[in-house]
């Protein structure tokens, strides 16, 4: 049969040596990219702790913002990162944690509970710097909140709020069935079910969702410059409603400026921006991966 | 690696035999000491309780078992008199020439015709006309020629369970393989369409040998020739309990354990 | 007694409505913010369009706000998008993939488990960190070899394109992990090797969650502002050249509503009219890369 003749062991073989080989480059290429990867982030790294470190001490982040490079610093920056975050958190995960308990335990599979998800996932999808111009026209402006903590933190609370909601409610989806029909067993209402079953064995992986969006807080930049975050604030925030600088819009300014010093310390204050970010990613991963292993 | 051709067998012959062959996956031994041969143009069936091993000792024989686990392997398994294990053959030209087929119906993305000469063409074949005539030819030995032959070119997805699963066969036999492996292959079809295939094995056997894994004990009575019964000891080892023409097990078992389990699963 | 526990029940129940409509008010903010936010950005655009046809404004190639006769034609900032967009996606897709095939098919589970954590960490990093590398190492870098200048597209798309590809790479192994793992064994069974199987099979199977991958891609890519803030300059510049200063929609709107552009003014509004079309953009692709990705689920 003709078929047996192209199909010899021959023509077959030496296909095939040409196949083994394409993958063995195939995967030496894939495993340079990857390290090329890991290489270049390192590399780029490095070249900001290199810039950085030699302006990064104790007289840096303990000093005000300065026209002499040698005097900046990044203490009201810190400060108002400190509040942003405090704030944010405080705002967005009840409003977050309520909202998915809601859509989980509650809605079922009605009409609503699907737009609802449809429109969070929606606003998870929006860039940043559109909640920044939501925002200040919202609180900046018409709630008269003016450039201020308060107006950053509702800006970025509503930024992160669908996040929140997105994680709980797979926090929440992850309990087991059989511990929820326990306690209904036991005669526990809905919501005791909830309150007393539900959100305690769920709580690592809300936690997990809360710290990596502190996080997220720490690092974003856009929805603040938009809302008018200042840089040049020589005082700490005394209340809410006071003006306020964070560690990104201070780095930006620095970024700024055209002189080569201040690139130098805007890589000081990526060091402190990139240790606090890491800082809570890692716990947010150990978290979560703890978490994990709890669930198996 | 050698590139010697396997030997069609001339006559009598055994394709496969397993001769004190065990296979242990991670360290854990699935089973040990099997011997048993395959004769030519004809259809073993191997039976077994579940987790027995069954689909494993039917993926050692193309080596597939090597490609997601750690396998080791004792013994030898002899395709056309050539250890398959330690003589260093190439698993390429083996898979060649041994087919498989899966539980369930697995036609890969594309058309019909894609799916059908995809071995072909992996073997380097790209002639347009010599691709069309095997995929008919192919079609065909599985019946399933007269329902397709309109839509050659439309997904395979279109098609019924059965089908598909008619479809996968022709895919395996393409390559003119000399051996094919089927693990369950009616288990996910109606009864209908799983006749329409017992009865489209017995065909096929003329052209190759055929090597089949199946839970139903009226299949494996029904079609095949000889019959291989894996059972698993109280280490869960498995060990072959009997071999022999399908006839004698069935009625004649020489081991108590074997006339237990056809007891059970017919009663 | 039973009266008292009836009492309590009633209680309770009571106090278990009040729960619920305190949670259902929670998730009906997310409605609340959607409306407003298109209101929002739809009413305050409408001021703009009110002074700025929305033809001179789809179809202008001039983006001129601060000139004493200003030109709103958004195509410049449209075009530093689309430039800068185009650029990341074409570092980001090819390396995406092979990281993404690598991981699926290569690698040991724990390999993949550290790469994954790694490049979501990669993804998480702050963007101003990407917009300092671009303009501060990498231009400099690039300024060896190439004639750029100092704010260029061509930088802050390369950054671009490390910050998006962790989407493409993730979304990605994920797509080809879904598919049935016998479809691989079919084919591997046939003498194919494992890239065969990717390309033939893998791939073809997948397609739909690896499109998703790259417009969810893109539309991050768009929307991104601070590296392109940072580094791409802001020069509305209608240009395809990546070597030189361009300005993106989302830097656009970064700079003016950085400076004290007094609320009312027309500048104030053009941030809204770019915002509403970055909004409808985005919006779009979301959209989209969920159609494409449910391709795959029939
Ligand atoms: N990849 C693997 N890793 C570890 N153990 C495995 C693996 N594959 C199979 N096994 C083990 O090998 C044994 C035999 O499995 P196998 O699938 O061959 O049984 P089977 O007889 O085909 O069963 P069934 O009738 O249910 O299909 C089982 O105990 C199984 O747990
Ligand atoms: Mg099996």
């Amino acid at each position: 049969m003709a078929k047996e003749v192209i199909l010899s062991a021959k023509a077959i073989s030496i296909r095939a040596k040409r196949r083994k080989l394409a993958e063995k480059v195939f995967v030496v290429i894939a495993f340079i990219s990857l390290l090329a990867v890991l290489f270049t982030l390192i590399q780029l790294l490095s070249s900001v702790f290199v810039k950085g470190l030699k302006w990064l001490d104790l007289q840096f982040l303990t000093s005000p913002p300065s026209r002499f490079p040698e005097k900046t610093g990044i203490y009201p920056a810190l400060i108002g990162s400190t509040w942003l975050i405090v704030l944010t958190i405080a705002i967005a995960v009840p409003i977050g944690v309520a909202s998915a308990i809601f859509l989980e335990e509650y809605s079922g599979k009605s009409r609503i509970s699907r737009s609802l998800d449809i429109i969070i996932g929606n606003l998870a999808g929006i860039p940043s710097i559109i909640y920044g111009i939501f925002g200040l026209a919202i609180f900046v402006r018409y709630l008269h909140l003016g450039r201020s903590i308060l107006a950053g933190a509702l800006t970025l609370s509503l930024l992160i709020l669908p996040v929140i909601i997105i994680s709980t409610r797979e926090a929440i989806r992850a309990v087991p069935r059989g511990l929820r029909e326990i306690s209904y067993a036991l005669g526990a209402t809905k919501w005791q079910t909830i309150r007393y079953v539900v959100l305690p064995v769920s709580s690592r992986w809300i936690a997990t969702s809360v710290i990596l969006s502190i996080a997220r807080v720490i690092g974003e930049t856009a929805p603040l410059i938009a809302i008018g975050a200042l840089s040049f604030i020589m005082t700490t925030p005394r209340s809410v409603f006071d003006p306020f600088t964070a560690l990104t819009i201070q780095i930006y300014t620095w970024l700024s400026k055209p002189q080569q010093d201040f690139k130098e310390i805007a890589a000081a204050g990526i060091i402190v921006l990139l240790l606090l970010f890491g800082f809570f990613m890692a716990i947010g991963s150990a978290v979560r991966y703890r978490a994990g292993k709890f669930k198996e | 690696m050698n590139v010697v051709e396997f030997k069609k067998p001339d006559s009598e012959n055994k394709v496969v035999e397993f001769v004190g062959f065990g296979v242990s996956i991670s360290g854990k031994q699935i089973f040990e000491g099997v011997s048993f041969p395959v004769y030519k143009n004809c259809i073993t069936a191997i039976m077994g309780p579940s987790g027995s091993g069954k689909t494993t000792l039917l993926r050692s024989i193309n080596r597939l078992l090597d490609e997601f686990c750690d396998v080791k392997y004792s013994g030898k398994l002899l395709f056309e008199g050539r250890d398959v294990i330690n003589d260093g053959v190439d698993k390429t030209i083996l898979r060649a020439r041994i087919g498989m087929v899966f539980q369930r119906p697995n036609p890969f993305p594309g058309s019909i015709f894609d799916n059908v000469v995809y071995g072909l063409r992996l073997h380097g074949v790209r002639d347009k006309k010599l691709l069309e005539e095997v995929c008919i030819e192919s079609l065909k030995k599985v019946g399933l020629y007269r329902e397709v032959k309109n839509r050659l070119h439309r997904p395979a997805y279109d098609l019924s369970g059965g089908q598909q699963q008619r479809l996968c066969i022709a895919r395996s036999l393409a390559v003119n393989p000399h051996v094919v492996l089927l693990d369950e292959p009616t288990s996910s079809l109606d009864p209908t369409s799983s006749a329409v295939i017992e009865e489209l094995l017995t065909h096929l056997k003329k052209e190759c040998t055929i090597i089949i894994v199946t839970h139903n004990l009226q299949q494996a009575g029904r079609i095949s020739d000889y019959v291989a019964f894996l059972y698993p000891n109280e280490d869960l080892v498995s060990h072959l309990i009997e071999f022999g023409q399908t006839r004698e097990v069935f009625f004649n078992p020489k081991e108590s354990l074997t006339e237990s389990y056809i007891a059970g699963k017919s009663g | 007694m039973m009266a008292r526990l009836l009492d309590r029940k009633k209680i309770a129940s009571l106090k278990e409505r009040a729960i619920v409509s305190i949670l259902a008010a929670s998730s009906f903010l997310s409605i609340i913010v959607t409306v407003a936010l298109t209101l929002i950005l739809f009413t305050e655009a409408i001021i703009f369009f009110e002074k700025v046809s929305l033809k001179e404004f789809l179809t202008g190639t001039k983006w001129a706000p601060l000139f004493y006769d200003p030109s709103f034609g958004v195509l410049p900032l449209v075009a530093g998008t689309f430039l800068t967009t185009m650029i990341a996606i074409v570092i980001a897709l090819p390396l995406g993939l092979i990281i993404a095939i690598y991981l699926s098919e290569y690698s040991n589970k724990k390999f993949r488990h550290y790469v994954k954590i790694f490049l979501e960490f990669l993804y998480s990093i702050p963007t101003i960190v990407y917009g300092y590398l671009a303009l501060v190492v990498f231009t400099p870098f690039l300024k060896k070899y190439i004639p750029v200048e100092i704010f260029n597209a061509f930088s802050a798309s390369v950054m671009m394109g490390v910050m998006i590809l962790p989407i493409i790479a993730s979304l990605s192994e994920e797509a080809f992990s879904s598919v049935p793992k016998d479809l691989r064994e079919a084919s591997l069974a046939l003498g194919a090797t494992r890239l065969d199987t990717v390309l033939k099979v893998v791939l073809p199977y997948s397609v739909s969650g690896v499109l998703a991958s790259v417009i969810l891609a893109v539309s991050r890519a768009i929307g991104e502002t601070m590296i392109v803030a940072v580094a791409a300059g802001s020069t509305p510049n209608f240009t395809l050249n990546p070597f030189v200063s361009v300005q993106t929609m989302t830097a656009y709107i970064a700079q003016v509503s950085m400076g004290d552009t007094p609320f009312g003014s027309i500048e104030y509004a053009s941030i809204y009219a770019v915002g509403f079309l970055l909004f409808v953009i985005t919006f779009t692709l979301n959209y989209l890369s969920r159609v494409v990705f449910r391709w795959q689920k029939k």
